[in-house]
């Protein structure tokens, strides 16, 4: 009996941070500024919406949008046109062209408008 | 030895999931076949007979091999148990995940292990009344990747203690699924995403289990998972409770609220699961839930809904179909539907190969989607 209690406790112990629904609540519903550095308060909120929308698909090697933290990363992606969100790809590929990887996120209902705008807010307005 | 062999398979890297479509073989308690008794985690000895006599088919076993004889081959490692108050097991289930098939452009194929994990219960005193329950084992990277933590990790989906005076009444502390709708296979269901019941949704709290005749069901307060930072963890309470009907049948009621420092969540279902007899049954769930954030992003209420049939033609094999529905706003009439059939094959017990397209479709008034299809083939082993 000692023994299968020391495993439990083993087990109990040698976790490490576990994630799960909420592991990024903080991030996308806190109202606690969380600027990138340089400070800008657009990224965040726009990070979210990229976080909760995109990354599910968007996280291989070559393009893993969870690991562009800071606006500097998203303008070297391309994906970014700095004061531009119409010409920026981003933003066009959410918009249904009839072309194929338009129309984005797939799989899953469009972008809601106010997320959409943030996404558009934060482009027009990276220092 | 013994110990060494115990600690190794601690050490080793993580579910099975509850079948409950398994009223169609006229199992409508999830406690007949498991330790928990709301369904999910390690099987009894009785679940696991159930799984070698009736689930699985017996093709490939000896001829001359009657049923119960192919019962007593269902312990672990093939073995009939020699003590009563210790029990363990060990999965495996990976995946090809296939999502635009033949799309030259998008086609995106990845192998995921996910499930890897050990098992064991310690059960002591007259009929079993205390138990003490544990797993350990791999959680696959996540969808959506998480700054700042791990993406892959090892961790127990369950620890929990339980007392059991008597088949009416059970009472269980620790780390457990909240209490709440149809635990289905399918951890990707609308009916486990939006509620927040996933896969990795465990919480600490403390249950209490009731059952008679004609009524099943249970409450649950739960204060979060403790491996997470507390602003983070989900503190509240749910419960579910489930009639028979007509001695084959089951409808039910779920409600569960819980909130964290940043967003809470309030959610309510009512469900079925139909007997359809020979093994065969239909599930349905439909359920809404509200949701309030801080920052007021996301917030608002969605609806969904499940309905899955599940049908046997013969002994080990099941041909699923399944139809998800979400309404991510209901004021709006925007809804998604994924739908699709599945094949799954016991060919012995401790095997399972399982088949499942889906095709997800947009319904919008404003945008024009193409649908999006996947299919994933999976094998299953647990020892």
């Amino acid at each position: 009996m000692k023994i299968i209690l020391s495993l439990f406790i083993l087990i109990l112990f040698s976790a490490c941070e576990d994630y799960n629904s909420n592991s990024a609540d903080k991030l996308k519903y806190s109202n606690e500024p969380q600027q990138e550095e340089g400070g800008d308060p657009n990224f965040a909120p726009a990070f979210a919406v990229i976080q909760n929308r995109c990354t599910s698909c968007h996280s291989g090697f070559h393009n893993n949008w969870s690991t562009y933290t800071s606006n500097e990363k998203w303008l070297n992606s391309g994906l970014v046109n700095r004061g531009d969100p119409d010409n920026s790809l981003i933003i066009r590929r959410t918009i249904n062209s009839g072309q194929a990887g338009s129309n984005m996120p797939q799989g899953t209902g469009a972008i809601p408008d106010a997320e959409f705008e943030t996404l558009r807010t934060w482009i027009l307005n990276i220092p | 030895m013994k110990t060494l062999i115990l600690f190794l398979l601690f050490l080793l890297p993580f579910k099975l999931w509850a079948y409950p479509n398994y009223i169609g073989h006229g199992y409508p308690s999830c406690l007949n076949c498991h330790f928990n008794p709301f369904g999910g985690g390690q099987l009894n000895d009785y679940g696991r007979a159930v799984s070698a006599t009736l689930i699985s088919s017996r093709t490939f076993y000896p001829k001359t091999w009657n049923e119960e004889k192919i019962a007593y081959t269902s312990g672990f490692l093939f073995r009939k148990p020699k003590q009563n108050w210790f029990r363990t097991q060990a999965n495996y289930r990976g995946f090809t995940l296939v999502r635009n098939p033949g799309s030259s452009s998008n086609e995106d194929k990845t192998w995921i292990t996910m499930q890897l994990d050990v098992r064991a219960v310690a059960k002591f005193g007259e009929n079993d009344k205390f138990i003490f329950a544990g797993d350990y084992g791999k959680t696959p990277k996540p969808q959506q990747p998480i700054p700042g933590l791990t993406e892959d990790n090892f961790r127990s989906r369950n620890l929990y203690f339980g007392y059991r005076p008597n088949k009416q009444l059970g009472i269980y502390a620790g780390l457990m699924d909240k209490v709440y709708g149809i635990r289905v296979v399918e951890h990707i269901a609308f009916s486990r995403v939006v509620p927040q019941v996933t896969m990795n949704d465990q919480t600490y709290g403390v249950q209490a289990h009731f059952l008679n005749e004609n009524w099943e069901g249970g409450v649950h307060g739960f204060v979060g998972n403790y491996s997470q930072d507390a602003d983070l963890r989900m503190k509240g309470a749910s419960t579910m409770w489930e009639r028979t009907v007509a001695k084959l049948h089951r409808i039910g009621a779920s409600f569960l609220t819980q909130k964290n420092d940043y967003s809470s969540i309030t959610s309510y279902a009512v469900h079925g699961r139909f007997n359809i007899k020979d093994g065969s049954a239909l599930l349905a769930e439909l359920g809404q839930a509200k949701k309030s954030t801080d920052n007021n992003q996301d917030e608002g209420t969605s609806r969904y809904g499940l309905l899955q049939t599940s049908v046997r033609p013969w002994r080990g094999f099941y041909l699923l179909a399944n139809v998800d529905y979400l309404k991510q706003d209901i004021q709006k009439s925007d809804y998604t539907v994924r739908w699709g059939p599945a094949l799954q094959y016991f060919p012995i017990q401790r095997l399972e190969f399982r088949a499942d397209i889906y095709d997800t479709r947009n319904f919008s008034s404003s945008t024009t989607n193409k649908d999006t299809w996947m299919y994933l083939l999976q094998t299953h082993i647990w020892l």
